[in-house]
């Protein structure tokens, strides 16, 4: 198990002290934006297929 | 000769940091005139950085010209990064994506460096609300990092803009070297036939406004960066606004980056600018830049173990999912036949690429939104 408590104190001199709390939103952040990105590409995918099955059917007639 | 002593106010106020910033602007504008590295950003955040770090600078307080830009260009409205989404909207082409939309995939996976440059920025000890718009230097997307760095209120925004553009000019070394590392010769040498489908000017009309209800409607935080982007792309598509579309492309865009540039100086004065953040902001920027290649790359790797050996693909095309346009579209290219002088994976590469410029801009939303979420904005 990671021990963020020494992580702080190995990280104070650098910028700041290290938040345990960031740390788990970070992670949190990292696998919910990635999902959201996902899902929105994904369905920006769906969307382009179906406007050029449509619309591609219509110029061909 | 006592009477002359105002003479010397200035010189007399120098501090070390001060003359600090004054090679940085040297540096910067040494890069923008002899090495060509985003030349219309840099120049102008380089003598910015001087101009603004003159003792008692006439730029800066209430009457300052470069503090009232800011204040009212970037703190207010965000207009100046908004506004040059339009431009470049204008510029892009989407039909090599519309063509092969599968692209996109990796204008999503070549995001990830953003969220693990995130974690490692907090590993470091920079607070969550600093953290995310340093991570958001990888999306290689100058105006969507200012927009970020702004909206979070972080005192790095200077940091974060000159890393953004710096390492952007850099995409060409950056790239091969991150890409080598994670891929074989043979991986390299991949053949992707280009077949692309005729894509009709309905389908190019309606995909601005529809990414744009997509991506507003999920991540609402995104949709001014979002809705600007396909503005300007609206216009060009249509078919009917030729003179809007070539002003958006050239005297709007233009006009926008001279004065991004000097406005973002205000944040490099000496203040806030020389501390040991900023080295390690400049460092974890590169992170963010390598580990978005190698996420794409990496992406592309997992895709082809589910694909037959005809249908492969070339992993260094993940690689171009970044924001970086069309700049690593064409590092990606070279790389390819630099392998094989037969193998041509550029507009594969350039649909990547477009999926990198929406991918990158829905990540500072999503970014944003959570922000947002967590009460940090």
């Amino acid at each position: 198990m990671l021990n963020f408590n020494l992580l702080a104190v190995a990280f104070t001199s650098v910028v700041g002290d290290v938040q345990s709390a960031d740390i788990s939103k970070s992670l949190e952040l990292m696998g919910k934006g990635m999902l959201g990105i996902f899902i929105v590409m994904l369905l920006i995918y769906l969307v382009i297929a179906i406007l050029n099955k449509v619309t591609g059917k219509n110029e061909e007639e | 000769m006592n009477g002359f002593g105002f003479l010397l106010n200035g010189v007399l106020a120098v501090t070390w940091q001060m003359l600090l910033m004054y090679v940085i602007g040297g540096l910067l504008i040494w890069l923008a005139v002899k090495k060509d590295f985003e030349p219309a950003l840099l120049l102008p955040m380089g003598f910015g950085a001087i101009l603004v770090n003159l003792p008692l600078s006439g730029v800066l307080g209430s009457n300052g010209i470069i503090e009232w830009l800011f204040q009212k260009g970037i703190v207010a409205s965000e207009a100046f990064p908004l506004l040059l989404f339009v431009g470049i909207g204008a510029m892009i082409d989407f039909g090599p994506l519309l063509s092969n939309p599968r692209m996109l995939l990796f204008g999503g996976a070549a995001q990830f460096g953003i969220f693990f440059t995130v974690c490692m920025a907090v590993l470091l000890g920079f607070p969550l609300k600093d953290a995310m718009p340093i991570g958001v230097i990888g999306a290689a997307d100058g105006p969507t990092s200012i927009l970020v760095a702004q909206l979070l209120k972080t005192s790095y925004t200077g940091a974060i803009a000159v890393a953004a553009y710096s390492y952007m000019a850099l995409v060409p070394l950056i790239q091969p070297m991150a890409i080598r590392l994670v891929t074989t010769k043979h991986e390299r040498m991949i053949r992707m036939p280009y077949n692309p489908r005729s894509v009709s000017k309905t389908t190019k009309i309606l995909f601005p406004i529809i990414v744009t209800m997509i991506a507003g409607l999920i991540a609402p935080d995104s949709v001014a960066l979002v809705g600007m982007l396909m503005f300007g792309n609206l216009i060009r598509e249509c078919g009917k606004l030729e003179s809007l579309s070539q002003t958006a492309q050239g005297p709007l865009a233009n006009l926008i980056t001279i004065l991004l540039g000097i406005t973002i100086a205000f944040q490099m004065r000496a203040e806030v600018f020389v501390t040991v953040g900023t080295l390690v902001v400049m460092a974890l920027g590169l992170v963010a830049f390598v580990f978005d290649t190698i996420g794409g790359v990496l992406f592309a790797k997992v895709l082809n173990l589910f694909l037959p050996a005809d249908k492969k693909i070339n992993p260094m095309v993940g690689g171009a999912g970044i924001s970086a346009f069309p700049m690593s579209a064409r590092v990606i290219q070279k790389m390819a036949l630099k392998e094989d002088n037969q193998n041509h994976i550029l507009m594969h590469a350039v649909g990547a690429n477009v999926a990198g410029q929406i991918g990158s801009v829905v990540a500072g939303g999503i970014i944003l939104s959570l922000a947002r979420l967590w009460g940090m904005m």
